[in-house]
């Protein structure tokens, strides 16, 4: 059990949403930003058969204002995957579709003129070691009509945004990996761009400097109307700030949804695993399917997992449905995640006594919760 | 100081009108050959490295037939790349003798060399940087200019350094075939007419050069971050 406890759950009633509404925060106009359809993208070698599948018949629609996560372990093809939305990987089949316009038929000219509304920040954050912070920033806006003055005063802007006013003129050798995904960012968005792609932009920093970067891009998207794509091998900075996520696997997406529900309910196997990373519940529910006997259950016992997350009693309701009910309710586990800044509740508990009246309790126990699942009967 | 030079190097200050008159022969060689490699060395080397594999104007072609080209002509041997230039010298610089006739066999040898230095020093722009560049919606010519020949500045000077250094020596070398310069001065005073003082002092001259170029290069690559 985490050091987690219940009273959490208790007043985390307060907030609303549940799995059919889209999460606070999010932006939803049903607008779609970015469509992929059917990518796939292979890396011939002159060896048919060892040809890489980095991405296979890949469809998604990115709306505006989401942050959207792609999760997966190294080599999944998230990397490619998210430079054959701005086409630095011309995607060897299928389509990219932004704004109505299909990137993929565009002239080298138009696609450059486009790639200019895509801001993109890597993990290395490539900033150029010889132009100082103010020179690096100014970069993109090269041949741009702006004035020499309003050029200036743009750059200043952006590095206000990011809170670099004062390193304008230090070189990049000179700054901390934070400050130096600062830059990167402004000089991201010295062409207003409407979306910007993140590929594994907090994995070289410290978690502390990654909660940093991640509220800067929260912020960023409020006040700037972006589209965040957002790409990680970490399920902490997914559950944080993406209000959707696709899982990949092997070039493939196995799983997409918005966060609350891949969370709460995940279906695949490798998803579970990024689950597990973060959380223990995942853990529990293998223990109890493979060894029930090591929880003490006895025979007629039923296990439930209950997910709450919005305006729902809680802990309240164990007592009252068992004092109601007249039947035993355990919480054998116990468990709070912060998914996108809302509490997201779970918890295990065990349910024994007569058997109508168990069932009734359940019954009444559904109605409380966001979701409840039977785990295991005894 | 004269008096003392006259005793330790009488040679040399007799011959100091001649010393001089190399000297200059040996800048202007240097010199124009290095300006002129520098040109289509830049150009070559640049090339090389667009062309490549995954590089931002990949050409297969283009990439291999340079590569071999510049690697043949790195393996010639520059006394026999003299000779085997002879009549195109005549050609291209209306003499074969003399300094004229020195700088273009210097340059054919030192294009590709330095080619070669440009190269290495735009392989290791981060590869990052230039992809960052490209998000940014910048085509391949501004990549070149704005990012390769910026980030890959100081590599360059480095290469332009040695690639200098390397000019002097055969610079001396082309002397020995009659192409005037400091190798010529050496040779003919202090190897054939047996005045070693004149051989010791232009050693101590061209050491003295090469010094004042490396440390140039090293103060100037230096300043790049
Ligand atoms: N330019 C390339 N040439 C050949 N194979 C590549 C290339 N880029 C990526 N791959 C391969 O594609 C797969 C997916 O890579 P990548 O997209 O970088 O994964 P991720 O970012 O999820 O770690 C890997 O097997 C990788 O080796
Ligand atoms: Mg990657």
């Amino acid at each position: 059990m985490t050091g987690h406890t219940f009273f959490i759950i208790a007043y985390m009633g307060k907030r609303e949403y549940n799995s059919t509404q889209l999460p606070p925060g999010s932006l939803k106009r049903g607008y779609r930003m970015i469509e992929l359809r059917h990518v796939c993208k292979t890396f011939e070698t002159t060896d048919k058969e060892k040809s890489v599948h980095a991405v296979r018949d890949v469809s998604l629609t990115i709306e505006d204002g989401e942050i959207f996560g792609i999760i997966g372990f190294s080599g999944a093809g998230k990397s490619t995957l998210v430079r054959c939305i701005n086409l630095l990987e011309r995607p060897t089949s299928g389509s990219v579709i932004m704004d109505g316009e299909d990137l993929t038929k565009m002239t080298e000219r138009q696609l450059r003129q486009t790639r200019r509304k895509i801001g993109m920040i890597f993990q290395h954050f490539n900033l150029m070691n010889s132009r100082t912070v103010f020179d690096n920033v100014a970069y993109p806006l090269f041949g741009s009509k702006m004035s020499k003055e309003r050029k200036e005063r743009k750059v200043m802007e952006l590095l206000e945004i990011v809170g670099l006013t004062e390193k304008a003129g230090a070189y990049p050798s000179q700054l901390s990996g934070g400050q130096k995904q600062r830059v990167a960012i402004a000089r991201a968005l010295a062409n207003n761009p409407t979306v910007l792609l993140c590929d594994e932009a907090t994995s070289a920093l410290d978690p502390q400097t990654t909660q940093d970067i991640l509220r800067l891009l929260q912020r960023l998207r409020e006040r700037l109307k972006l589209t965040i794509i957002l790409i990680t091998h970490e399920m902490a900075v997914v559950k944080q700030v993406c209000t959707r996520v696709a899982v990949m696997e092997e070039g493939r997406v196995v799983e997409e949804g918005r966060i609350y529900d891949v969370f709460s309910n995940p279906q695949q196997p490798i998803t579970r695993r990024f689950i597990r990373t973060t959380t223990h519940i995942e853990g529990v529910e293998e223990l109890l399917k493979t060894d029930p006997s090591s929880l003490g259950l006895a025979s007629g016992d039923i296990v439930v997992r209950y997910d709450c997350s919005g305006d729902r009693t809680s802990q309240a309701s164990v007592s009252r449905i068992s004092r109601e009910y007249g039947v035993d309710i355990s919480i054998i586990f116990g468990n709070v995640e912060m998914l996108l800044g809302t509490p997201f509740g779970t918890m295990i508990v065990v349910f024994r006594g007569e058997e109508k009246a168990v069932q009734a309790a359940l019954t009444e126990f559904e109605k409380t919760a966001s979701r409840v699942e039977v785990i295991c009967r005894v | 100081m004269s008096e003392l030079l006259t005793k330790i190097a009488p040679n040399f200050i007799k011959t100091f009108p001649e010393f001089t008159e190399s000297f200059f022969e040996t800048l202007e060689m240097v010199g124009t050959a290095a300006a002129t490699s520098a040109l289509f060395g830049i150009f070559f080397g640049v090339v090389l490295v667009v062309t490549a594999p995954g590089g931002i104007m990949e050409n297969k072609w283009i990439n291999s037939i340079l590569d071999k080209i510049i690697n043949v002509f790195r393996a010639i041997p520059f006394v026999i790349m003299i000779a085997l230039l002879l009549p195109l010298t005549r050609l291209v610089m209306g003499t074969s003798i003399g300094t004229k006739g020195a700088i273009f066999p210097l340059v054919v040898a030192t294009v590709p060399f330095f080619s070669r230095q440009i190269h290495s020093a735009l392989c290791e722009v981060d590869k990052g940087v230039i992809e960052a560049a490209q998000a940014m919606g910048s085509g391949p010519w501004e990549i070149v200019f704005r990012v390769y020949l910026r980030e890959g500045l100081g590599g360059m000077i480095r290469g332009a350094t040695i690639t200098v250094v390397n000019l002097i020596t055969l610079s001396a070398m082309a002397g020995c075939v009659g192409g005037g310069g400091l190798g010529d001065y050496a040779i003919r005073y202090g190897f054939q007419r047996k005045m070693t003082d004149v051989t010791i002092v232009t050693c101590i001259v061209l050491l003295i050069l090469v010094t004042i170029i490396q440390s140039i290069g090293n103060v100037l690559s230096a300043k790049r971050h």
